[in-house]
């Protein structure tokens, strides 16, 4: 899969990369099962710190759509979907909409709250 | 006169199975006429087997060795005819003739050196046979090597790809990319985990010098089985997927430009595996996509994975990058 970072982007480059993943999950090019590039070759291609690339995998990880294993690295779980990485991408863009708004991270999590309270 | 021989196209199918099996029948007379011619002066049993210095130390009836030379000549004919024969490996048809014909060439003459040897000497244990008599065997499989190397026709070009100058993946200027995956044989898997299994169970049986040796076998044979392939600002890597260390490097300077295509292992490379070849050499574990780098050498190297032309794209834009520093 294509991992592209941009350094001057305001978005944190472990986010970036997260996202690259996301994406590659959402359209199908990589599917529950595959490997992931370990941590430090990943960080060595991309010429970031190695913390950083592992930030962006904890939080795939945090999603459900990878399993990170000591020695076995990072792999695209079975529950990971197109449709589940979807909604991850779906959630970063409530986040960055909400962010532009000049929202805190308490009222974006107050919005989806809201929606969730039982009718 | 005649601008082309008929030979630089590749050989019909008929005229390719003659020519698989004519040196083998070649051989098979030559063996014969030299036993007929001599016959009347040879031992029985024959001196068949010669030490380092020449001396016979191994012996056979005259009936068995003749016998078993040109059987196992009619049978290797029989072989190359059948293969020649069939549809798939008509690619490879150049190296299997080449094959045929450097087979037969040095099975023949070391048969008639033996039967010449033993004619002259008129006793078999005072028959003579020195080592050097292999150079003409050598020499004599060489040729005939090169003879049905040329009869099978020009080796298959793959047709270069379509694509005007290579594919490119659009990257604003300070963006940095990087595209990794695996490929693999999940029959060379198979074949490594039999191998491991085999070679603990031999272990156990005949001692543990053979099982580990067997053991490792499959080791590498797992190691290859799955590879993980990266292409980033360094260039191209292999490395074992459950090792993050690369057995194969290709840096970028060494890389004129990366195509895409359809790769047939069998046809370009003989096999499948890590091979190397007269212009192109590779990683190929299966047929299908695959990347091609034209390196600066000439030759090419090629890997097969899937999602190949997104590597391709990304190597041609980071050569772009490259370029303005090295100045081509």
């Amino acid at each position: 899969m294509l991992f592209r970072v941009d350094p001057r982007s305001a978005v944190p480059l472990g986010d970036q990369i997260a996202a690259a993943v996301r994406g590659a999950i959402a359209d199908g090019s990589v599917r529950a099962g595959e490997r992931l590039p370990a941590g430090r070759e990943l960080a060595a291609s991309l010429g970031v710190n190695v913390h950083t690339v592992l930030r962006g995998y904890q939080r795939l990880k945090e999603e459900g759509l990878i399993e990170l294993r000591r020695g076995r690295g990072a792999v695209v779980t079975g529950a990971a979907s197109p449709a589940r990485a979807r909604l991850g991408e779906a959630a970063e863009h409530l986040i960055a909409q909400a962010r532009q708004l000049g929202l805190t991270d308490d009222e974006i999590v107050g919005v989806v709250r809201q929606g969730l309270a039982p009718r | 006169m005649n601008p082309a021989t008929p030979f630089t196209r590749p050989p019909a199918d008929t005229l390719r199975v003659a020519i698989a099996a004519f040196p083998f029948l070649v051989a098979v007379a030559v063996v014969v006429g030299v036993h007929h011619q001599t016959a009347d002066r040879l031992p029985d049993p024959l001196a068949t087997h010669f030490g380092a210095d020449g001396t016979a130390d191994g012996f056979t009836s005259v009936h068995g060795f003749v016998l078993g030379i040109v059987l196992a000549l009619l049978a290797l004919g029989i072989g190359g005819a059948v293969l020649a024969h069939l549809k798939r490996l008509v690619p490879a048809a150049p190296w299997l003739l080449a094959t045929g014909w450097s087979l037969a060439a040095v099975l023949a003459v070391p048969a008639c050196a033996t039967l010449l040897a033993n004619a002259g000497a008129g006793r078999a244990e005072a028959a003579r046979l020195p080592l050097w008599q292999l150079l003409p065997a050598l020499a004599a499989g060489l040729l005939a090597g090169a003879v049905g190397l040329w009869l099978g026709g020009p080796r298959r070009r793959p047709e270069p790809s379509g694509a005007q100058g290579g594919p490119r993946l659009p990257l604003a200027a300070g963006e940095r990319a990087g595209w990794s995956r695996t490929t693999g044989s999940p029959l060379l898997a198979a074949l490594g985990l039999f191998t491991c299994c085999a070679g603990v169970l031999l272990g156990f049986v005949s001692g543990p010098f053979a099982g580990v040796a067997l053991g490792l076998t499959g080791v590498v044979a797992g190691a290859l089985a799955s590879v993980r392939v990266t292409v980033d600002r360094r260039g191209l890597a292999l490395a074992p997927a459950l090792l993050p260390y690369a057995f194969r490097r290709i840096p970028l300077d060494r890389v004129t430009e990366a195509t895409c295509r359809n790769v047939e292992p069998f046809a370009e490379f003989g096999g499948w595996g890590y091979r190397v070849r007269a212009h192109r050499s590779g990683l190929v574990l299966r047929s299908g996509e695959g990347i091609v780098l034209q390196l600066r050498s000439g030759r090419e190297f090629v890997v097969t994975v899937d999602d190949a032309a997104t590597a391709a794209a990304l190597l041609n834009t980071l050569l772009d990058r490259a370029r303005p520093h090295r100045g081509d």
